[in-house]
C-alpha cells in the first residue's frame, strides 16, 4: 500500500487527474493505507494523495485530508510532509476560489521548501503562485513566479522538470495577449513534451497554442491543435482539461453555425467536467449548454440552467461554509506551534539579552554622548542653511512680485493703446469734419470782407451789414469747430495719459455722446459695409457729476465698443431683416445716475455670463482683443463707489448699466 | 443745375450757401439739404427728375453714403443723376468702393470749393 501511495505521490503535483473508475479505487486504497497505518510518515503523504484525488470533485474531504496531514507532519517534524500538505491545501483552497488563503498558504510551504532545499517542491510551489496569480488576473505577478520556476529546475539541472513552468508562461502571455511569447514558450514546451515523452503537460499546452492560433484568427490550425489536445488528454483521463478543449471546439463551431458540432461538443465537455467533478467547469459548460438550447428546446436550457446553479451552489457552499470552518483546526495548530516556539526560544533569549543589555547600556552611553555633539553641529548647520533658504525664498517672491506688478502696468498701458487704436480712425474723421468748417468759413469770410468791402465803396451800408452779420456767424462757427478740433485732440490725449485721473465735475450726457460717435466712426473706417441705428435717450436733469472723466470715458467706450461689436457679428449671422441697434441711454434715480448702454445683438452665452468681468477673458479671435476692457471697466467704476450691471438675453440682447451715486465723489 | 447735398453735419448748409452765393444769386445753382441717407432718398422720390447732381458724405449716422449711392444707381436710372461721394476718408480702398458702386467723382474732406466748382463747371459745359 505505502509503494502504491509512494508512486502516485510522484505525480501529485500536477493537474492530472484520474479515469473515474481508477479514481474511486484510490481512494479506497489510500483510505484503507491510512486507516491501517501508525500516523508515520507514509501514512502522512498517503493523506496527502487522498487529498490531491478530492481537491477537484470534494473541496471539504480534501481540506480535511490536508489539514490531518499537516497537523501528523509538524508532531513528526517531517518537513517534506508539511509542504506538500501545505500546498494541497492552498491547491484546494483556490478551487473555491478564496485565492488570498490559498497564497497564505503556498508562500508557508515555500519558505519550508527554501529552508529545507526541496528543490523539487520549490520550483512547483512556485508554479502554483504562478497558477493562482493568473487565475487572480495578476499577470506580471504570474510571469514572475514561472520565470523563477524555470530558471530553478533549469539551473538545477532538471531539464524536465521545467517544462510545466514553460507551459505555464505561454498560458499566462497568451491572456496577456502577447503573442509572441506566448508562442515561444508554448512551441519550445511542446517540443520538449515529445522530447521527454512528458504526456501530462500535453494537453494543457496544446489548448494554449490552439487559443493562440484563434487569436491570430487562424480557425483551422487552432481546430487542429484543439483535437489534438483531446486526444492526448482522453490518453491519460486529463477531464479538466479536455472539458475545456471541447467546450473551445463547440464556440468555433457555434461561430461556424454548425449546430450538431455544437451541441456534440458542449455535450461531450459537459461529460469531462462531471467526470473531473470540478463545480466552476460544471457551471460553465452548462451555462454554455443553456444558453445553446435557449430558442430551440425552453426545457433542456432549464434544465442546464438548474444544473448550473445546483453546482455553483455546492461551490459557494464549500467555500463560504465547511472550507473556511474547516481550515480552524490547522489555524489552532499553527498557533499552537508558535506559542510553543517562543517559550522554547524566550528562555534562550533571556539569557542573551542580559548580556547584550550590559554591553548596549555602555554603548548606549557612549553612543548618545557623541550623538548629543554632532546634533548640536547639525543642528546649527541646518539652522544657518534654513535661515539662507528663506532668505533667498523671500528675495525670489519679492522679485516674482515685482516683475507681476510691472507686467500688470504693461497690460494695462496695452489695454489702453488698443482702444485708442480702435479709436484713431474716429478720431481722424471726427477732426477731418470741424477742419472743412474752419478753412471753409475762414476762406469765405476773407471773401465775404472783400465784398463787404465793395459795397461799403459803393455806399451801401445796409448790405455790408449783412454781409458783416454773415461773417460774424462765420467766425462763431469757426470758433466752435475749432474747439470741437481741440476737445477730440485732447480726449485722446487724456486717453492714453497713463497718470491719475482727478475727480471733475463732468457732463455724463456729452462725455457719452462723444464717445458713442467716436466708436461708431472708428468702427465704420474700418469696416465699411458696418452700419447700425445709433438711439440716445439723455436725462437733462443730470447736471454735472463728479467723476475721473477720463476713465469713465474709457468705460463708456468700451461698453459701446462691446456693443457695436455685438451687433457686427450678429450682422453676419443674420443677413436680412435685421436692424443692428446700439442705444445710450442715463436717468436719474434719486441719487443714483445710471449710464445705460444697450445693443440688440446675441446675447452672452449663461457659460460665459460669470467670467467676462475677469481679467483676461475674451470671446474675440487671438489679437483683437485683450481681454482687459470689462475688467479694468468694472474696477474704474468700483473705484468711483459705483456697480457695473449686465443684464443679457440670449439672441435679443446685452445691456450694461453704469450705476454711479451723485453725491459719493462730491469734492 | 438742383443739387441735393447731403451730410449729417448741419453748418454744412451755410457753408455751401455762402460758398456759391454768387451761382445761387445768378440762378445758376440751385441747393437742397438732407440730414441723412434716408431724408434724401425720401426727397428724391417727389424730385428726382430736377436734381442733376447729388454730393454726398460717406459717414453718416443709419444709412451711409455707399449705400445711398446704391439705392440711387438701382432706382433713378433715367436719367441717372451724378453722384459725387466727400468723405473724411480719403484713403484708396474708400475711393475704390465709392467708384465701383457707381460714384461719379469723390472729393476729401475739408473740401476744396475752387476744385468743386471747377468739376461742376465741368458737368454744365
Amino acid at each position: 500500500m505505502k509503494k502504491i501511495a509512494g508512486l502516485f505521490l510522484l505525480c501529485f503535483l500536477s493537474q492530472q487527474v484520474f479515469a473515474q473508475s481508477n479514481h474511486q479505487s484510490i481512494i479506497d486504497s489510500l483510505k484503507q493505507a491510512i486507516s491501517t497505518g501508525n500516523n508515520d510518515t507514509a501514512t502522512v503523504l498517503s493523506m496527502v494523495e487522498l487529498a490531491d484525488q478530492y481537491k477537484f470533485s470534494n473541496v471539504d474531504s480534501a481540506l480535511f485530508y490536508g489539514q490531518k496531514a499537516f497537523v501528523v507532519s509538524r508532531k513528526l517534524k517531517f518537513y517534506e510532509g508539511e509542504y506538500k500538505s501545505l500546498f494541497i491545501l492552498g491547491y484546494a483552497l483556490s478551487m473555491t476560489g478564496n485565492s488570498t488563503r490559498a497564497l497564505e498558504l503556498e508562500l508557508k510551504a515555500l519558505r519550508i521548501t527554501e529552508k529545507y532545499n526541496f528543490t523539487i517542491g520549490r520550483g512547483q510551489i512556485l508554479n502554483r503562485l504562478g497558477i493562482i496569480y493568473r487565475s487572480a488576473g495578476d499577470f506580471s505577478s504570474s510571469l514572475f513566479y514561472h520565470k523563477k520556476s524555470l530558471q530553478l529546475f533549469n539551473s538545477s539541472r532538471n531539464y524536465n522538470m521545467a517544462v510545466p513552468a514553460e507551459v505555464y508562461l505561454g498560458m499566462t502571455y497568451r491572456a496577456l495577449n502577447v503573442l509572441d511569447s506566448a508562442l515561444f514558450y508554448s512551441l519550445r514546451a511542446d517540443k520538449k513534451i515529445k522530447q521527454y515523452g512528458d504526456s501530462t503537460m500535453s494537453c494543457p499546452n496544446l489548448i494554449t497554442l490552439g487559443r493562440i492560433q484563434l487569436v491570430k484568427g487562424n480557425v483551422q490550425p487552432a481546430l487542429n491543435y484543439f483535437q489534438q489536445a483531446l486526444s492526448d488528454g482522453y490518453l491519460i483521463d486529463q477531464y479538466f482539461f479536455t472539458s475545456i478543449a471541447n467546450i473551445e471546439i463547440a464556440e468555433i463551431y457555434q461561430q461556424a453555425g454548425q449546430r450538431d458540432s455544437i451541441i456534440y461538443y458542449a455535450q461531450r465537455a459537459l461529460d469531462d467536467a462531471q467526470k473531473n467533478g470540478s463545480g466552476l467547469s460544471i457551471a460553465e459548460v452548462s451555462i454554455f449548454l443553456s444558453s445553446l438550447h435557449e430558442k430551440s428546446n425552453l426545457e433542456l436550457a432549464l434544465r442546464y440552467h438548474k444544473m448550473a446553479v445546483a453546482a455553483l451552489k455546492k461551490t459557494n457552499k464549500l467555500d463560504n461554509l465547511n472550507a473556511i470552518k474547516n481550515l480552524m483546526a490547522f489555524d489552532e495548530e499553527e498557533r499552537q506551534f508558535e506559542m510553543a516556539t517562543t517559550k522554547a526560544s524566550y528562555q534562550n533569549k533571556v539569557r542573551q539579552y542580559a548580556l547584550i543589555t550590559g554591553l548596549g547600556i555602555f554603548l548606549l552611553i557612549a553612543f548618545f554622548l557623541y550623538r548629543n555633539n554632532k546634533q548640536k553641529q547639525n543642528a546649527n548647520a541646518l539652522l544657518h542653511h534654513e535661515k539662507e533658504e528663506v532668505n533667498t525664498q523671500k528675495l525670489k517672491a519679492e522679485e516674482a512680485l515685482s516683475e507681476l506688478k510691472s507686467t500688470q502696468a504693461q497690460l494695462i498701458q496695452s489695454e489702453k493703446m488698443a482702444s485708442l487704436g480702435e479709436l484713431t480712425a474716429g478720431i481722424a474723421h471726427e477732426i477731418q469734419n470741424p477742419l472743412n468748417f474752419v478753412n471753409n468759413f475762414s476762406e469765405v469770410s476773407n471773401e465775404l470782407i472783400d465784398e463787404m468791402n465793395e459795397e461799403l465803396d459803393k455806399g451801401d451800408i445796409n448790405e455790408a451789414k449783412v454781409i458783416a452779420d454773415d461773417i460774424k456767424q462765420n467766425l462763431e462757427k469757426i470758433n466752435y469747430h475749432g474747439k470741437r478740433a481741440d476737445a477730440i485732440v485732447k480726449g485722446m490725449l487724456q486717453h492714453s495719459r497713463s497718470s491719475v485721473g482727478k475727480y471733475e465735475p463732468t457732463d455724463i450726457n456729452a462725455l457719452a455722446d462723444e464717445y458713442l460717435r467716436l466708436a461708431y466712426h472708428g468702427l465704420r473706417a474700418k469696416d465699411k459695409s458696418f452700419n447700425a441705428t445709433l438711439n440716445t435717450d439723455f436725462d437733462e436733469s443730470i447736471g454735472k457729476i463728479n467723476i475721473i472723466a477720463q476713465d469713465m470715458g474709457r468705460v463708456i467706450l468700451n461698453l459701446i465698443t462691446n456693443a457695436f461689436y455685438a451687433v457686427k457679428d450678429k450682422q453676419m449671422q443674420i443677413a436680412e431683416g435685421y436692424e443692428p441697434t446700439v442705444s445710450v441711454s442715463t436717468k436719474k434715480i434719486n441719487d443714483v445716475v445710471e449710464i445705460s448702454v444697450r445693443d440688440n445683438g446675441n446675447g452672452i452665452p449663461q457659460k460665459v455670463l460669470d467670467k467676462i468681468f475677469q481679467p483676461f477673458f475674451t470671446t474675440k479671435p487671438t489679437g483683437q482683443g485683450t481681454g482687459l476692457g470689462l475688467s479694468l471697466s468694472y474696477d474704474i467704476v468700483k473705484a468711483h463707489g459705483g456697480e457695473l450691471k449686465v443684464k443679457t438675453t440670449e439672441n435679443e440682447g446685452t445691456e450694461f448699466i453704469i450705476e454711479l451715486p451723485v453725491n459719493k465723489n462730491e469734492s | 443745375m438742383k443739387i441735393l447735398v447731403v451730410d449729417d453735419e448741419a453748418d454744412v448748409h451755410p457753408l455751401f450757401i455762402q460758398r456759391f452765393r454768387k451761382e445761387i444769386r445768378s440762378h445758376e445753382l440751385e441747393f437742397n439739404f438732407a440730414l441723412s441717407g434716408e431724408e434724401a432718398l425720401k426727397y428724391l422720390e417727389n424730385n428726382h427728375s430736377e436734381v442733376v447732381l447729388i454730393l454726398s458724405d460717406i459717414n453718416m449716422p443709419g444709412m451711409s453714403g455707399i449705400e445711398l449711392l446704391s439705392r440711387i444707381r438701382q432706382e433713378y436710372d433715367a436719367p441717372p443723376p451724378v453722384v459725387m461721394m466727400i468723405t473724411a476718408y480719403g484713403d484708396d480702398e474708400n475711393y475704390q468702393q465709392a467708384m465701383q458702386k457707381g460714384a461719379n467723382d469723390f472729393l476729401t474732406k475739408p473740401l476744396d470749393f475752387n476744385l468743386l466748382k471747377e468739376k461742376l463747371n465741368q458737368i454744365t459745359q
